[in-house]
């Protein structure tokens, strides 16, 4: 610590505390209370799903016929907008204007086509990707329907994709609000000895009607650990959550904005019949100042 | 027995630095009311993982830094919100009543982010540059950047009020 005694600037923070006089902080005993609300929240999610999953199975096997296993989804079954298709100007539709289209989810899902940035060869993936540490946890509570895809390239590199609709947009907000929430709990930066570490984080700009996206080391001791780069969209009450995992931290802070525009932008065509990206943009909150800001990446705050 | 010694523990914990935590939420986001929401949303999440974080160097920063984030990201959500703000003028309980006060807050808000993230820990908290490096993952030459211009541009706004009036950059 420094010693701030003749510090001005430190004077007048510190004068601050007049202000908070008279508010009053509830105490620990209603921390520890919502606290224990959120786990039970979160806990109630995991067995609703849970408890759903079975049913389903249950009902599935006893009535054979009444629920079809559906066809894994391919990466040719959507239409491909060419990256050229992309706008330049992002349309705002009011909400009273999204009309959805009626088609299922699994129509929206992306397709290997959609991920761009390398020379890797992307096959769709009939078993889930592994989970990586800290990815995007799903309140299931939240989820009215949902669709997955999952796509592996050579050395480990993998890609998930992920719609989630829920029952309005109010809904769909909270629920990305909530996965943000969630990870950034689970990567605080450093504080915490062990903890993983990012390099990238901040908002997701003219994709969706709200998107953030960050990065981060699995073990930031280890160059060799997985980097996953997580992207969340939302348009609309439907929530898209994709993780591309590279096996290395291979990444130099440069981030793939290209590949979440170009999913989002097959999303919202198909389920709602509209053009919701522009050209992306990451904002870290830096403002114009990040280039400058000796080699730093962004950490969003 | 052991819960009882983790509430023990925790609630001994919150009561020596929920005031801290709070006067520097204060202070980042300028707002009493997102002070102590996300102050409180951060103790709460620190209690859910309690014991990681009750083992942790510095729990306190561990909370600080939980705040600072949910802070950050409802900056983010309210965006589109800060325009409308800007036209139709501030809500009532975001104004301190020490006109001093009014303006330091107000100026705070007006440099970015960042900015006032390395202005509050380094000034107010009395971190030095390489703890707020630790604490922020940012390499110290970048927060020695960011403590450069932001009192470069605090002392500029304080001695003009009229650009604070009007607006200008917000979080």
């Amino acid at each position: 610590m420094t010693n701030n005694a003749e510090d001005p600037l430190h004077e007048q923070l510190d004068a601050l505390r007049t202000d908070l006089t008279d508010v009053h902080m509830p105490g620990p005993h209603a921390a520890r209370r919502r606290g224990a609300r959120r786990t039970r929240n979160q806990v109630t999610g995991a067995v609703l799903a849970g408890v759903a999953a079975i049913a389903i199975g249950v009902i599935g096997t006893t009535q054979d016929g009444i629920f079809a296993a559906p066809e894994p989804v391919g990466p040719t079954q959507s239409p491909t907008p060419a990256p050229t298709d992309i706008p330049t100007v992002v349309p705002s539709p009011m909400p009273d204007e999204q009309q959805e289209t009626g088609a299922e989810l699994s129509e929206a899902l992306m397709t290997a086509d959609d991920i761009s940035g390398d020379e890797l060869t992307w096959t769709v993936s009939e078993e889930p990707n592994p989970a990586v540490e800290c990815g995007p946890p799903i309140n299931e509570a939240a989820v009215l329907d949902e669709a997955g895809i999952d796509f592996t390239a050579d050395d480990g590199n993998g890609m998930m994709q992920h719609l989630i609709r829920t029952e309005s947009e109010t809904v769909a907000e909270e629920l990305l609000d909530d996965i943000q929430d969630e990870m950034e709990s689970c990567l605080p930066e450093s504080p915490v000895e062990g903890e993983p570490w990012r390099y990238n984080v901040g908002g997701l700009e003219n994709v969706g009607e709200e998107g953030w996206i960050t990065s981060y080391s699995t073990d930031p001791a280890d160059q060799d650990a997985p980097a996953p780069t997580v992207t969340l969209v939302r348009y609309a009450d439907v929530v898209s959550v994709m993780v591309r995992t590279e096996p290395t931290r291979s990444n130099d802070g440069s981030l793939d904005l290209e590949t979440p525009a170009q999913a989002t932008a097959r999303m919202c065509e198909v389920l709602f019949e509209t053009t919701c990206v522009g050209q992306p943009e990451f904002d870290d909150g830096l403002g114009g100042d990040a280039s400058t800001d000796d080699g730093d990446t962004g950490d969003g705050g | 027995m052991a819960e009882l010694m983790e509430v023990t523990e925790f609630d001994a914990f919150y009561n020596a630095s929920n005031r801290r935590v709070l006067h520097q939420m204060y202070a980042m986001t300028g707002n009493l009311a997102d002070a102590q929401e996300c102050t409180q949303e951060a103790f709460a999440r620190a209690w859910q993982r309690w014991k990681t974080v009750s083992q942790a160097d510095n729990p306190e920063a561990w909370v600080r830094t939980v705040a600072w984030r949910i802070a950050a990201s409802r900056w983010r959500k309210a965006k589109n919100a800060v325009t409308a703000m800007a036209r139709h003028g501030t809500p009532e309980n975001t104004a301190p009543p020490n006109p001093d006060h009014v303006a330091l807050v107000t100026a705070l808000r007006h440099i970015p982010e960042a900015q006032r993230r390395a202005i509050v820990l380094h000034h107010l908290v009395g971190m030095s540059v390489e703890e707020i490096s630790t604490e922020t993952g940012a390499p110290t030459g970048t927060i020695k950047a960011r403590l450069s211009r932001g009192r470069s541009a605090l002392a500029k706004l304080l001695t003009d009020d009229t650009s604070i009036a009007t607006g200008g950059e917000q979080p």
